[in-house]
């Protein structure tokens, strides 16, 4: 799984393990203090430090490391495991105050100061740091303005207002100035090697191609975490390390659907299962002259079953939910009334007929190592053939995938599989579709649309805002800009020795490993 | 001496075929190693600063030149995915597969030969017959199939063994890394045994029936004698051919055995390498292998002309 830095808001429900029928025990159980766990990891870790990390793996271990400054879980504000005390925003959101808790200490021991979080703040708007996400930092192109007001208060001034921004900033992860002051390239410092954090667990051990080692933060400012140490195991071969799994070898580990009935046979683990904030769709080129017809997008969402095609492709309805909006559930202003594309062949035959298209032959292209697109490809190849389209199937690998998607006069593929993590701030999702972003992979080009996100984004959550992003949603399924195919759910396998987990998976990809122990 | 000499200027010349050879087909395969881990909401300008800052804008021949010039000045370049130095990767990598491929190169060995000799003897008899097919068992098992039925059988039911890794966190006990080595080392030693004792076997058949053999018979002496005295020498010496093109294993790792059992070695570096298109880290390891390879095969040749005079006189 590839990391998806999400900017906003969730409401993610933890669906536990009761609603998959599995035991509840390990959550009446008592934690026990003190202990170890092995959790798999896939790779080795590219670059620990938080404003540079760019792969799952490096994410998943920094944030044993780092404190965030807040995050956003459920809708709400979330302080518990943040550096920030409260982040409170002015009327027309120009302005945001972050107010730092007391008694804050970096692994070395230094305090973490409001002059830190200028620090970060500055590295992630300094074009020569070249930090990828500095776009956290910019509102409209323009770099916020950050400021120290004593030494627990920040100030951050925008060049415009930006409901958004926040969404943003809870991404963003303190580094200490002590440590990086004077850095000309911080990204490529051997200093990364030796990570100094402020997360409840500290940097002990690296071995390239074994483990990666933290220890209790003794100093840590929540609640004492529970155990010792954590053991990122480095383990890539996904049959071995359900195996491990079963041995006891490793004790958590995100599996994908594929493995869920192996590993839950093995009756050793609970399998805690959440909302990954994914959203499974299926773009149109409009590249191409018969995908710029609206007829041709509506035939094709009638020709096609989208409760056959979930749990054709997801293998199980209780692994993804039918996706019928281009949000999440989760979202702010998620439409949960939309008009649904229900099958229906005859009438796709007649939009085709209308169009004046017959013997459609179109290309449809798909990462070829993802086993779910490949099923929900095949299925949409026979399902289509139904309405006597032809569609050829187009396998890339990866990253000549994301170069064919990202050649804004690709023509070579009529319709394509993709996935989008976008969290909960609605804003977020203009990426997908606005004219001139980069990720509008179906080269949608509506100028009254494109207002329509500009207008969400300046304007402060309320009835307006609600209305603006209602229409969004309608005008997307109305012209079929976007079919969304499902909301799939992740899993994360835990040994039954060990509990807390439904604590621990904040949200999506958001961990608070304090909250993993051991049953006593 | 003179032919030693023109071997090493020959290889110094394969070397740098190879490089542009493996070069060459980096560079073709689709794939791009910054697109590896893009993700949607990084800005163009970071993509390509990205690029121009990983010198992928260069043209191909400007790219090869400097890494050619690096590497004369043993400079590997760094990795494009952690920015580490490549020379540094393979060599903490180095003793995880060392210890493992060379284990297991001495093991397959030592029980090589006294199988291969015993089946080649005893020709079609029961435990010739025996051998043979677990031979074409060992050599036909697909690796990553043995290595998990393993697993599942060893930690998984019998709890004997541990699964992954090379060692257990925090325990630093010989016996601890015995533990690990003993099933990645078994997978190992099960197919390379195999081979060398087809090897082996055969060259004993053709041995025993050759001439020298027969007047040894004749002048009584023991079938033992003949086998070990005279016969082991000369039907080894195929394994000199094996076992000099199995030397870069010792270096470039088993990739497959590697994945299956978590060993930290340059098999693993090697894949991971490969799925991200990191052509420095990808030509660092082909070229250790490749000048292996290079050094295995010289010193094959070097030997057979110490052990068999044949070659020697040959030559001269």
């Amino acid at each position: 799984m590839k990391k998806k830095l999400i900017a906003g808001i969730l409401t993610a429900a933890l669906a536990v393990t009761a609603t998959l029928g599995l035991g509840m025990s390990s959550m009446a159980a008592e934690p026990a203090q003190g202990g170890n766990i092995t959790i798999a990891a896939t790779a080795d870790p590219m670059n620990i430090n938080p404003l540079y990390v760019v792969d799952q793996t490096s994410f998943d271990m920094m944030q044993a490391l780092y404190a965030p400054f807040f995050e956003i879980v459920k809708g709400e504000m979330y302080y518990e495991n943040g550096l920030c005390e409260s982040v409170t925003a002015n009327e027309d959101f120009t302005e945001v105050t972050m107010k730092l808790k007391d008694n804050l200490k970096w692994h070395d021991g230094e305090p973490i100061t409001a002059e830190d979080v200028v620090f970060t703040m500055n590295t992630v708007v300094d074009p020569d740091q070249n930090v990828p996400y500095q776009a956290y930092g910019f509102v409209d192109g323009e770099a916020v303005k950050t400021e120290a007001i004593d030494d627990l208060t920040v100030l951050i001034t925008l060049p415009t207002s930006s409901a958004g921004f926040l969404g943003g900033l809870s991404q963003i992860y303190c580094i200490p100035q002590h440590i990086y002051e004077g850095v000309e390239n911080i990204g490529e410092s051997e200093l990364n090697n030796d990570p100094i954090g402020s997360g409840p667990y500290r940097f002990k051990e690296y071995r390239p191609g074994e483990s990666f080692i933290v220890e209790r933060f003794d100093e840590y400012f929540g609640s004492t975490p529970y155990l010792d140490t954590i053991t990122f195991k480095i383990v890539k071969d996904s049959n071995t390390a359900n195996a491990s799994l079963a041995s006891g070898d490793i004790n958590a580990r995100l599996i994908s659907s594929e493995d869920y009935d192996i590993v839950n046979a093995t009756g050793k683990v609970n399998i805690v299962s959440y909302d990954s904030g994914r959203v499974n769709v299926m773009g149109f080129n409009q590249n191409n002259e018969a995908m710029q017809d609206v007829r041709v997008r509506q035939a094709i969402a009638y020709a096609l079953n989208k409760e056959e095609l979930v749990s054709f492709a997801y293998l199980s309805d209780e692994f993804a939910d039918p996706a019928y909006s281009i949000l999440t559930p989760d979202t702010m202003y998620y439409d949960d009334s939309l008009t649904q594309y229900n099958n229906d062949p005859a009438k796709a035959q007649q939009l085709l007929a209308e169009a004046g298209y017959s013997n459609l032959s179109l290309t449809l292209l798909y990462t070829s190592t993802n086993k779910t697109m490949e099923s929900e490809a095949i299925y949409i190849q026979s399902k289509l053939a139904e309405v006597g389209i032809t569609v050829e199937l187009y396998p890339l690998d990866e990253s000549t995938y994301k170069n064919k998607t990202k050649d804004k006069t690709a023509t070579d593929y009529d319709l394509m599989l993709s996935f989008y993590t976008l969290g909960a701030e609605p804003s977020l999702y203009g990426d997908i579709l606005k004219s001139d972003s980069a990720s509008n992979y179906g080269n949608v080009n509506d100028a009254e649309l494109d207002a329509l996100w500009e207008k969400g984004n300046s304007i402060p959550n309320g009835e307006e805002r609600e209305s603006v992003y209602k229409e969004i949603q309608q005008t997307v399924n109305d012209n079929m800009y976007i079919y969304p195919i499902a909301y799939s759910k992740g899993f994360y396998a835990v040994d039954k020795a060990y509990g807390g987990f439904e604590d621990v998976i904040l949200q999506t990809i958001y961990y608070d490993y304090s909250k993993a122990y051991k049953i006593q | 001496m003179k032919r030693i000499l023109n071997r090493l200027a020959q290889s110094v010349l394969i070397m740098f075929l190879v490089s542009i050879l493996c070069f060459a087909l980096t560079k073709a395969a689709p794939g791009d190693p910054v697109m590896t881990y893009v993700e949607p909401n990084m800005s163009e300008e970071y993509i390509e600063q990205l690029r121009e800052d990983l010198g992928l804008n260069k043209p191909l021949v400007e790219q090869y030149g400097i890494w050619l010039k690096n590497i004369l000045q043993g400079n590997f370049g760094n990795s494009l995915m952690n920015k580490r130095p490549v020379l540094t990767q393979i060599l903490e990598r180095l003793p995880a597969t060392i210890l493992l491929m060379g284990s297991s190169l001495v093991l397959s060995v030592i029980l090589a030969i006294p199988i291969g000799l015993y089946t080649g003897k005893h020709k079609n008899k029961f435990w010739d017959k025996i051998t043979s097919m677990l031979s074409f068992v060992g050599i036909s098992i697909p690796t990553f199939w043995f290595g998990i039925l393993l697993i599942y059988l060893l930690s998984v039911t019998l709890g004997w063994l541990p699964s992954i890794g090379m060692r257990t966190d925090g325990v630093n006990s010989f016996w601890d890394l015995i533990r690990h080595l003993i099933m990645p080392c078994a997978v190992l030693t099960f197919q390379n045994v195999a081979q060398y004792t087809r090897y082996i076997r055969s060259s004993t058949i053709t041995e025993l029936s050759s001439d020298y053999v027969t007047v040894q018979r004749a002048y009584g002496m023991s079938e033992m004698g003949i086998l070990f005295r005279h016969v082991l020498k000369n039907a080894i010496l195929p394994m000199i051919t094996v076992l000099g093109m199995s030397l870069q294993s010792v270096v470039s790792g088993a990739i497959i055995t590697e994945q299956v059992f978590a060993w930290p070695g340059t098999g693993q570096l090697a894949v991971t390498a490969v799925t991200t298109f990191d052509y420095p880290l990808i030509m660092g390891i082909t070229m250790f292998t490749a000048l292996l390879i290079v050094i295995g095969n010289l010193l094959a040749d070097i030997c057979y002309s110490i052990v068999d005079p044949r070659i020697r006189i040959a030559k001269n």
